[in-house]
């Protein structure tokens, strides 16, 4: 199934409130702008049901996430007084959209995906495990997000790949072309399920109702100063 | 727990991936957290019993006194000291020819064979008999005025020959001289060299004499009379025979590593300080991670231990054993009249240590362990029935921790899980109680023994095995107890 294209979904909303003409008051933007306010309240809703997970659609792959080795201090795991090693995503992590437990991540993994890392809060839940007696039992991988990156206890992966529904364009973090990288952002795909789009455009249209007043078809075709 | 089957497990990760097939919705949130659930596996091992855990050994080495307890111990079975090892390598051209070699331990062992000071006074060799460490009788030849030490676990001592010779072929004999008057009383003694000395006998008292003859002058209340003979004791007389030899002992035995032989001193080479004769401690610094130790049958009536190091193996035939003294009380404190094991190889077990008063040495142990595998995983029990009771202690606590901390909507799964866990749990401690067929059967005779016991009592004066013994002893023994 091809993702909807935010030029798509404007050209929708704009056809519907008769703004197809050059308009001063409504542009593209504001546009858009409504559409992801409604689109990041349903998809939490849906993702509190448990339900967002089952389309695989939505969720986009970042398949090749360096890694680089840092103390823990910048890990923020002071507490731990262990032989413990840290490694971090080399760059910062794309925004990931919310959703009702925290960003929604589908899976972190290993290269060939056979290990899965655990995302935890904060590292202060790894501190309070890492000072149990019975940690020793954990054979689970763990992870944070800290200042937009994300931190590996104790692994020596040269990489990691994440999969997880994003809010922007996450090219550059692809191995994407030149020209795939430089695409506008109305060319670029949005990751919201199809079904939504119905719910999501009428609760637009009544917050644009309240802008705007929708003309008749014929009679105010050539009158309305809005054009 | 049936002994007469192998008991099967699985890894914990195996087990929380098993509910995380039934809770797919909790799990796809991340909401089943390892480190929540692992000690409600530790729990769940720990309700069902000592009847699931591991029955392990290994060979640990004593150092400083001491020797580090595997991480994985739980409960001592019982410890052995273990001396010299045989080592089977096979010769490298020809596969099928091998090379023994009889290697001490490197530690001067203590043993329970006393170390006996013999000393002989008298002017002329003495000859006896003791029985030696290991059981043998041997003889004993004493040079006069020697002084010998001797590992040996009994020493017959000679007395002295009785003997009424006296100097110059003079006849006598020992004298007893009562003196019942409240006065001391005077009494005149004719010794074996013609010496005639008057002896002042106190009053009320009774003193021997080994003289040639005794008189009482006087006419009091004083008895005097021949009570037997008189012994040598070198240049002496004396009424009561002595040992001819001093014996004493104060001290064990150590074993000589070098020739495998009771010895009471000990011995130079002890191996804290030597080089290692075996090459196994450059092997791996953590004896019991990778060391395969297990016992096996000596194709006689003994069981010797094998220790698999890495390009040898050992056979360990002789042992000694430890008796465990409780932490609690210090050597220092220890009543010596309550402890009847008042042994040199005592040990007990304190901050993860067992410590010896040895030294250095090596030590055998038998020990329940934690359940956990080679590679340090946490275990559980791999049964159809208690696979369920672990299960749903797990679903529980998952659920449990939601509502805890704050999900709507969970009263009612979490009633329904909690219901389902007690009833797997009654089954699952049911049968980790279940006794061994052969307890079962024991237990069916004793039952059936009292019973019969019970139902012959009235008449058992009469008939059976007791029939004839006394009234009081029957009473005594309980046999009209009902």
């Amino acid at each position: 199934m091809s993702a909807t294209l935010i030029s798509t979904v404007i050209s929708r909303i704009r056809n519907l409130v008769k703004g197809t003409t050059q308009d001063s008051f409504l542009t593209d933007y504001e546009l858009y702008l409504l559409f992801k306010k409604y689109a990041a309240l349903s998809m939490k809703r849906l993702d509190e049901k448990g339900k967002l997970l089952k389309f695989s659609s939505v969720f986009e792959t970042l398949d090749y996430v360096e890694l680089e080795e840092v103390d823990k201090v910048e890990a923020d795991c002071i507490g731990i007084r262990s032989y413990s090693t840290f490694r971090r995503t080399k760059d910062t992590m794309p925004m990931f959209t919310e959703g009702y437990l925290g960003p929604m991540v589908n899976s972190i993994t290993s290269l060939d995906g056979s290990s899965i890392c655990q995302l935890v809060r904060n590292s202060d839940i790894y501190n309070y495990m890492v000072k149990q007696k019975n940690f020793r039992y954990n054979t689970t991988k763990y992870c944070w997000f800290l200042n937009d990156r994300l931190y590996f206890p104790n692994v020596d992966w040269p990489a990691v790949r994440i999969e997880g529904i994003f809010e922007e364009d996450i090219s550059k973090w692809k191995c994407a072309s030149y020209e795939d990288r430089c695409k506008p952002r109305q060319q670029q795909s949005i990751n919201v399920p199809d079904f939504l789009m119905a719910e999501i455009e009428s609760q637009v249209l009544r917050d644009l109702g309240i802008q705007l007043q929708l003309p008749q078809d014929i009679a105010q075709n050539n009158q309305n100063q809005l054009r | 727990m049936v002994t007469n089957t192998e008991l099967r497990y699985r890894t914990l990760d195996e087990l929380v991936d098993s509910i995380r097939i039934d809770l797919k919705a909790f799990s796809s949130d991340g909401n089943i957290e390892i480190q929540e659930l692992i000690k409600i596996v530790q729990a769940c091992n720990y309700e069902l019993g000592l009847g699931i855990t591991q029955t392990k050994e290994t060979i640990l080495e004593i150092e400083h006194n001491r020797a580090k307890l595997p991480n994985d111990f739980r409960f001592l079975n019982f410890a052995l000291l273990c001396h010299q090892y045989r080592v089977v390598q096979p010769t490298p051209n020809s596969g099928n020819m091998t090379v023994e070699h009889i290697i001490p331990v490197p530690s001067p062992n203590l043993t329970t064979c006393p170390c006996w000071t013999v000393v002989n006074t008298q002017q002329q060799e003495v000859q006896t008999k003791y029985i030696d460490c290991s059981g043998m009788l041997q003889g004993l030849t004493v040079p006069a005025g020697a002084t010998i030490k001797l590992c040996a676990a009994s020493i017959e001592n000679i007395t002295q020959q009785g003997s009424s010779q006296g100097s110059g072929s003079t006849v006598g004999s020992c004298t007893t001289v009562v003196n019942n008057e409240p006065t001391p009383q005077e009494v005149i003694v004719t010794y074996f060299d013609g010496t005639i000395s008057q002896v002042i006998v106190d009053p009320n008292s009774t003193t021997c004499y080994c003289a040639q003859s005794v008189s009482y002058p006087g006419a009091g209340d004083v008895t005097v009379s021949a009570v037997g003979e008189c012994y040598s004791n070198t240049d002496t007389w004396c009424c009561s025979p002595s040992n001819i030899l001093d014996i004493s002992t104060s001290s064990f035995c150590y074993n000589d590593p070098e020739t495998a032989t009771f010895t009471c001193d000990i011995p130079q080479n002890c191996g804290c300080n030597t080089p290692a004769i075996n090459s196994c401690d450059v092997v791996n610094a953590d004896p019991w991670h990778q060391n395969k130790v297990y016992t096996i049958c000596d194709n006689t009536i003994g069981i010797k231990v094998m220790q698999i190091c890495s390009n040898e193996c050992r056979e360990y035939e002789y042992f000694s054993p430890v008796y465990m003294t409780p932490c609690r009380y210090a050597s220092a404190f220890m009543n010596p009249e309550r402890n009847s094991m008042n042994a040199p190889n005592q040990a007990m077990l304190k901050d993860g240590f067992m410590q010896f008063a040895i030294n250095c040495g090596t030590v055998y142990i038998n020990y329940q362990g934690l359940l956990e595998d080679d590679e340090g995983n946490l275990l559980v029990l791999d049964h159809p029935r208690i696979n369920l009771y672990y299960e749903w202690a797990l679903k529980k606590t998952v659920i449990e921790n939601l509502y805890i901390n704050g999900e709507p909507d969970l009263e009612r799964r979490l009633q329904y899980v909690t219901t389902e866990y007690q009833k797997a749990k009654i089954a699952a401690i049911t049968i980790a109680n279940t006794p061994d067929l052969r307890v079962m059967k024991e237990t069916m005779q004793m039952i059936r023994r009292n019973s019969a016991q019970r139902f012959s009592a009235p008449v058992s004066r009469f008939y059976g095995r007791f029939a004839g013994l006394s009234f009081v002893d029957r009473w005594a023994n309980g046999r009209y107890a009902e």
